[in-house]
């Protein structure tokens, strides 16, 4: 995993369709392992959801713990999810509203 | 078939893998303590208030319950709380030192990747949510979406309600239609009620 470094990757919903049913999870996982917070158009299907989780946390250590997953439900009218990392070295705090969408990472 | 049964004093047995889910805190282990307490006059596990209590899997058998007529053996799976990150300076927090918290943070780890393979396992569930807290996490999300998806009855428990935050209200508003009943883990109060919803969808 590389440290220091923060990427946002914004997926629409017709990637996401094209790669959902071709290894849609090692798509996020390896992007979550790469310190990326991926915004999805849409939302994951609860199944899809457990599998990430129990995915991830064969990967959590005293640095890495996990993710975050929160999607919201009408922003600039559509929905989105927003699954990062949570790690040691920083925290994101998110702030949404239906047409505001702010990122800040508190290193 | 109800008439014969009461007419010849038979009842009719039904078994069953109920399945306790639930975020950490919500009170899983409480309930089905307070479950086993009555009908087997034993603990199914520690409740300490220290996140994730609960580790690994706890299946306690054989509980004979008679709800309305009906004769129910079931086992009681108590899962550990269901979370999307472990962070082991919090167990710090509550006292532990960094080797026990680091130590409990992977137990805990793996206890939330075996409680989500626990699906697959049981015949019902009953979701513990607590009703102090607001209720539509991502997690209380992906349970019921699970459950549904794999077609598994479930029951929505609205716990803790001895508190006086408790707003079981909002949680029966955010999942309309679906079957919850306000709990009190705690000092049992209408956990008779949860066992007879539970029992309803084992018929």
């Amino acid at each position: 995993m590389k440290h220091g470094l923060l990427k946002v990757e914004y997926i629409t919903r017709d990637y996401l369709k094209r790669i959902r049913n071709n290894g849609l999870i090692q798509f996020l996982l390896n992007r979550i392992l790469d310190n990326s917070v991926v915004i999805l158009e849409g939302s994951l299907n609860p199944l899809l959801q457990s599998e990430l989780l129990m995915e991830i946390f064969n990967y959590t250590d005293m640095q890495f713990f996990g993710v975050d997953i929160k999607t919201i439900k009408k922003f600039s009218k559509r929905e989105i999810t927003i699954i990062y990392p949570r790690r040691k070295d920083w925290e994101l705090d998110i702030r949404a509203t239906i047409d505001y969408l702010s990122l800040v990472v508190k290193a | 078939m109800q008439l014969l049964q009461r007419l010849f004093h038979k009842s009719r047995k039904v078994n069953a893998r109920i399945g306790v889910f639930g975020e950490v805190g919500a009170g899983k282990t409480t309930l089905v303590n307070f479950i086993t307490r009555n009908y087997l006059g034993i603990d199914a596990g520690d409740v300490t208030g220290i996140p994730h209590e609960t580790r690994k899997i706890k299946e306690i058998e054989n509980i004979e319950i008679r709800v309305d007529g009906v004769e129910l053996d079931i086992s009681i799976v108590d899962t550990p709380g269901i979370a999307t990150y472990i962070d082991y300076r919090e167990f710090i927090k509550y006292g532990l030192s960094e080797d026990e918290a680091i130590k409990r943070a992977k137990e805990a780890t793996q206890g939330v990747i075996d409680a989500l393979r626990e699906f697959e396992n049981v015949d019902i569930a009953i979701i513990v949510v607590d009703s102090t807290k607001m209720p539509f996490s991502q997690i209380n999300a992906m349970l019921i979406g699970n459950l549904e998806i794999r077609k598994i009855p479930f029951v929505i428990a609205a716990n803790k309600i001895d508190k006086k935050e408790a707003k079981p209200e909002i949680i029966r508003e955010i999942f309309t239609n679906k079957p919850v009943i306000p709990i009190s883990a705690l000092t049992g109060e209408n956990v008779d009620k949860l066992l007879e919803e539970v029992a309803k969808r084992m018929r």
